[in-house]
C-alpha cells in the first residue's frame, strides 16, 4: 500500500459526494494527522507514528482492533454496584448553550426516547460519530446536515435550531435533550482519538523498566482519562504495537465504530429471547457509526406489541438508555507498518511517581 | 510496610475469608417454610456456625503440623457448618424493605433470572427449567446449609440431623461433594488439578504479631510481598469478599480503595455474596473435543486438552511448561501472559484460565489492576464419582451424574462473578481480540450455540479456529445466596 491518496469520511459515508468537499474533508483529517505529529516531534522525539497520506503503509500491514465497553467506566467506579445511580448520572445533560454535553466518555453516546404516557423507552440512539465531520458538514452542505438530522432524529429539526444565525450549533436540542446525532463530550472527537494514538506510540521507562501496563502508562504520558475504559486500553494496546518497533497509524478511515451489542440473556415480555433489534442506520454491521435499538413494529410477544422498556436483562426492565450502552462494545481499528522498523529509546516519566501499577515485574519470581 | 485491616474474624462466617479445606462437603439447598419457626431452629443453629476464627486457626494448625512432619496431620479432624439465604429466603424472613437495600441488583433479582446473562441455554439441556434446583421460582432455595468434615461419615451424620431436625423449613435438594479419591485428589473430573489459582486476602485478625489472614512466603523479595502472598499469588484488599472492609483499588493494588457506603443494610457488614452452581461435567465429551483439537493442531489429546485448559493435567503452566507435564510446576502461579506469551502460542488466547484470569494482560476495563476487582475466592469442590481413573481413556458417557459444586465468594455478584462470564468467557472479543470463547465454560446462546477456540498449529504457530457445538459443562442448580455476619443471624435473621 503506497501513500493514500486521501482520507474518507467515517464510515466511508456519502452524504457529499463530490470530490472537492471529500478532497476538502480529507486535507482537515490529514491536518489533524499532521499536528499529532508534530507534536511529538516538537517534544524532541522520534514519531512513531505517521499521516498514511504522506508516509507509505506497507501492502500487508498488521491491523489492530481496539474495543471497550460503551457504558462510562467512570461511573461504573464512582457508584459500584448502584447502577440506577450510574445510569441516571449517564444521562444527566452538563454543561449549558453550544457547549451542552453527555457525560458519556466512551467514545459513544445515546438518547433514550420515552412514551410520553408510560414513560417507557421506545427506542434508543446510539451514535459513534466525531463532532469534526458535523461542523464539517455546517460548513460545506448544511442542507445535507439538516437533512441529516431530519431524517435520523426527528423531522422537527429546523434550521434555526441547528444553526442559528447560519453556525452550527452542537449543544442544539436534537443534538442533546431530544436526540443524538454526533458525539458531544468535549473527549468524545476525532481529534482526540489521533492524538490519544499518537501519544501513545511514546515509549515510557520509570527508571531502567520500560512500562507496559495500562495505569502505568497513562499515569506516565497522560494521553488519556485514566478512570476511562477507553483511553487506557487505546493507549496500552498502541504502545504494544511501538515496543515492537512498528509505524503506527489509524485505519482510514479514521472513526469511532460500534462494533457489536450483546444481548445474551435478554428477555421479552413472554419470556422469549429478543430478536436482533439493533438497526443499524449509518456505517454498517460491525463498523456501525449509528444505530438504533427499537423493537420492530411487527414483534408481537403473547400477541401484543412491546418497547424497548418492556424488555428485562437479567429480571430488570430496561428503564435507561445506560442498560443498551453498557452491552455495546466500541472500537477503533490500529493499523501497524514495518515490525522492528524504529528502535526509539524510552522516555523516562517525569513528575510524581505515579501508580505503582504493574502486576509483576518483568523478570521476577512474582 | 502496609498497614492491613484487623477484620471482625468471630463475626465472619468462615468459609468465605478462611475456607474449608476439607474433603467431604454438603450443601443442603432448603426453602422456608414458616418463618417464625425457622428463626427458633436457626436460633439454635448460630451456635454452630464456624467463623472465620475458628477456621482459620484450624486451618493454620494444620499446615504447620503438616510441614513438621511431612504429612497430613490425621488426627486432626473438623466438621464446619454455615449457612447463607437467597434474596427469596431473605424477604420471607425480613420482609422487601431491608433487600431492596442490597445494591447489588443480581443478588436481589436471584440466579433464575439471571441464567440466562451467564449464557445458560434458553431451552433444552442445561436451560433453567431442567435444573436440580435454583432454576425457576418454585425451585429457587431460600437458603443453603453448608456441612464440612474431614470424615464422610461425620459429614453424612450431620447432614442427616440437620435434615431430620428441620423446623419451619424443608430440604430442596441435598448435594454432597467429595475430594476425587486416587490420584485424581485435587483434581476435578475432567482430570485437572484444581484451585491452584486462589487470591490471597490481606487483612488480620488481630493486632498480634502473624495473626494474618493469609499466609505469606517469607522468601518473597520486599516489592513483591508487598502485592503477593506468595509467587503468583496476588494480595487482594478484604473488601473484595466481606462487605464494608476496605476493597481493592481499581488502578492500585498496594492501597485500598475509595471509601464506600456498605452496599447493603446496616446489618450486611461482615457478610459475602455466595454464589452457587452445579455444574455437569461430560467427561467423554471433553476427552473427545480435546481428541478433536488435536487432530486439527496436530498434538496428542492430552496436550490438546492442556491447550484448553492452559495447565497440563498435572497443573504445571503451558506458559512456564510448554512441552509436556512437569511435576515440579504442579502448583506453580508465577507466570505472566502479556509479558511472556502474548501472542498466545504457548498458552492460547481462549484457554480458559486465560479467560477467567488474564493476570498481566489490558483488558477492556482499565488496567490489569482491574483484573483484580473481578476476582473471586473460589471453594468449589467436586461431586459424583469420577469417570474413570483415567479420565483421558473415557470414550464413552456413563449417564452418571457427576461435576463441580462451584462455590465462590464476592462483595458484588454484579461486578465479579457475573462479569467474568458477559465480558471475557462467552465473549470472543475480551479480554484479547480474536481469542474465542472460553472452551470449558464460555456460552453462546445463540445461533446453535456455537463457539470458537483459537489453538496454535504445533509445527509452526499458525492459529487454527476451530468450532465448538458441544457442551462439555452443563449448568443444572445453583443460587445467589447471601452469607450473613454470624450477629446478623442471630441479632437480626434469628431473631
Amino acid at each position: 500500500m503506497p501513500t493514500l491518496a486521501r482520507l474518507d469520511t467515517p464510515g466511508r459515508v456519502r452524504d457529499v459526494t463530490d470530490a472537492a468537499r471529500l478532497r476538502q474533508w480529507s486535507r482537515e483529517q490529514s491536518a489533524r494527522f499532521d499536528q499529532a505529529v508534530a507534536g511529538i516531534r516538537g517534544a524532541g522525539r522520534t514519531p512513531q507514528f505517521y499521516n498514511p497520506t504522506r508516509v507509505a503503509t506497507d501492502p500487508r500491514p498488521a491491523r489492530k482492533l481496539i474495543t471497550w465497553p460503551g457504558f462510562p467506566r467512570a461511573l461504573l467506579l464512582r457508584f459500584g454496584a448502584d447502577r440506577t445511580r450510574a445510569y441516571r448520572a449517564a444521562e444527566r445533560l452538563q454543561g449549558s448553550g453550544r457547549d451542552r454535553f453527555r457525560p458519556q466518555d466512551e467514545y459513544l453516546e445515546w438518547h433514550a426516547r420515552r412514551d410520553p404516557e408510560t414513560g417507557k423507552i421506545t427506542r434508543v440512539e446510539l451514535t459513534c460519530e466525531g463532532p469534526e465531520y458535523w461542523q464539517f458538514l455546517a460548513r460545506v452542505a448544511p442542507d445535507v446536515l439538516l437533512a441529516l438530522y431530519r431524517r435520523h432524529v426527528s423531522p422537527d429539526a429546523t434550521r434555526a435550531q441547528l444553526m442559528p444565525r447560519g453556525d452550527y450549533n452542537p449543544g442544539n436540542a436534537w443534538n442533546t435533550a431530544r436526540g443524538a446525532m454526533h458525539l458531544t463530550h468535549p473527549a468524545n472527537s476525532l481529534g482526540a482519538e489521533i492524538k490519544l494514538a499518537a501519544d501513545a506510540t511514546v515509549l515510557r521507562r520509570r527508571g531502567d523498566r520500560v512500562l507496559t501496563d495500562a495505569d502505568e502508562l497513562i499515569a506516565c504520558a497522560g494521553f488519556g482519562e485514566r478512570r476511562r475504559a477507553s483511553d487506557p486500553r487505546i493507549g496500552a494496546d498502541v504502545n504494544a504495537l511501538a515496543r515492537d518497533g512498528y509505524a503506527i497509524t489509524l485505519a482510514d478511515p479514521v472513526a469511532l465504530y460500534i462494533v457489536a451489542l450483546e444481548t445474551q440473556g435478554w428477555r421479552r415480555p413472554d419470556g422469549k429471547p429478543v430478536g436482533d433489534y439493533l438497526r443499524i442506520t449509518r456505517g454498517r454491521p460491525g463498523r456501525a457509526l449509528r444505530a438504533v435499538y427499537e423493537v420492530p413494529a411487527r414483534a408481537r410477544a403473547g400477541g401484543r406489541r412491546f418497547v424497548v422498556g418492556d424488555i428485562e436483562i437479567g429480571g430488570r426492565p430496561i428503564e435507561w438508555g445506560g442498560q443498551v450502552a453498557e452491552r455495546v462494545t466500541v472500537g477503533l481499528v490500529g493499523v501497524a507498518t514495518r515490525k522492528g522498523g524504529i528502535g526509539n529509546p524510552a522516555v523516562a516519566c517525569a513528575g510524581r511517581r505515579g501508580v505503582p501499577g504493574r502486576l509483576m515485574p518483568e523478570g521476577s519470581s512474582g | 510496610v502496609i498497614a492491613e485491616p484487623v477484620l471482625r474474624l468471630g463475626r465472619i462466617q468462615g468459609n468465605g475469608v478462611a475456607g474449608f479445606r476439607q474433603d467431604h462437603q454438603a450443601m443442603v439447598f432448603g426453602r422456608i417454610t414458616r418463618a417464625p419457626a425457622f428463626r427458633s431452629w436457626l436460633a439454635a443453629l448460630v451456635p454452630t456456625i464456624a467463623t472465620a476464627r475458628q477456621v482459620l486457626d484450624h486451618n493454620r494448625r494444620f499446615r504447620e503440623l503438616r510441614e513438621a512432619r511431612g504429612a497430613e496431620p490425621a488426627e486432626l479432624v473438623a466438621t464446619w457448618r454455615n449457612v447463607a439465604f437467597t434474596a427469596a429466603g431473605l424477604r420471607r424472613l425480613v420482609g422487601a424493605r431491608p433487600v431492596a437495600a442490597f445494591l447489588d441488583e443480581a443478588f436481589r433479582e436471584g440466579l433464575p433470572d439471571r441464567a440466562g446473562l451467564l449464557g445458560d441455554p434458553h431451552a433444552g439441556r442445561g436451560s433453567p427449567a431442567t435444573w436440580r434446583f435454583g432454576g425457576t421460582a418454585e425451585t429457587e432455595p431460600h437458603l443453603v446449609l453448608i456441612v464440612a468434615s474431614d470424615d464422610a461419615g461425620e459429614r453424612d451424620a450431620q447432614v442427616e440431623r440437620l435434615v431430620a431436625g428441620a423446623r419451619g423449613w424443608r430440604p430442596l435438594w441435598v448435594q454432597p461433594g467429595d475430594n476425587l479419591p486416587g490420584a485424581l485428589a485435587g483434581h476435578e473430573h475432567f482430570g485437572f488439578r484444581d484451585g491452584i489459582s486462589l487470591p490471597a486476602l490481606r487483612g488480620r485478625g488481630s493486632r498480634g504479631p502473624g495473626d494474618l489472614v493469609s499466609a505469606r512466603d517469607p522468601g518473597m523479595p520486599p516489592a513483591l510481598a508487598r502485592r503477593f502472598a506468595r509467587p503468583g499469588q496476588p494480595l487482594l484488599w478484604p473488601g473484595q469478599v466481606v462487605l464494608g472492609a476496605p476493597g481493592q483499588h481499581p488502578r492500585d493494588p498496594v492501597r485500598p480503595g475509595p471509601r464506600r457506603a456498605l452496599p447493603g443494610p446496616p446489618w450486611s457488614r461482615d457478610g459475602s455474596f455466595l454464589v452457587v452452581r452445579r455444574l455437569h461435567q461430560d467427561v467423554a465429551g471433553f476427552w473427545a473435543l480435546a481428541r478433536r483439537v488435536g487432530r486439527a493442531t496436530g498434538r496428542d489429546p492430552v496436550a490438546a486438552a492442556a491447550r484448553l485448559v492452559g495447565r497440563w493435567p498435572g497443573g504445571a503452566p503451558l506458559v512456564t511448561s510448554p512441552g509436556g507435564d512437569d511435576p515440579s510446576q504442579a502448583r506453580r502461579n508465577d507466570f505472566t501472559f502479556a509479558a511472556e506469551d502474548p501472542a498466545g502460542l504457548r498458552c492460547p488466547l481462549s484457554a480458559h484460565i486465560r479467560k477467567v484470569n488474564p493476570r498481566d494482560i489490558t483488558p477492556e476495563q482499565g488496567g490489569a489492576n482491574d483484573t483484580l476487582t473481578r476476582l473471586i475466592v473460589r471453594r468449589g469442590i467436586a461431586y459424583g464419582p469420577p469417570a474413570g481413573p483415567e479420565p483421558w481413556r473415557v470414550r464413552r458417557d456413563d449417564g452418571v451424574e457427576r461435576g463441580l459444586l462451584f462455590a465462590a465468594y464476592m462483595a458484588s455478584i454484579l461486578d465479579q462473578f457475573e462479569f467474568l462470564p458477559q465480558s471475557w468467557t462467552n465473549n470472543p472479543r475480551q479480554p484479547e481480540d480474536g481469542a474465542g470463547h472460553d472452551p470449558l465454560i464460555g456460552q453462546e446462546d445463540r445461533g446453535g450455540r456455537r463457539r470458537f477456540i483459537v489453538v496454535p498449529r504445533a509445527s509452526d504457530g499458525a492459529p487454527v479456529r476451530i468450532r465448538i457445538d458441544r457442551e462439555v459443562v452443563v449448568p443444572t442448580g445453583g443460587g445467589y445466596f447471601f452469607a450473613p455476619s454470624v450477629t446478623a443471624l442471630a441479632r437480626v435473621l434469628a431473631a
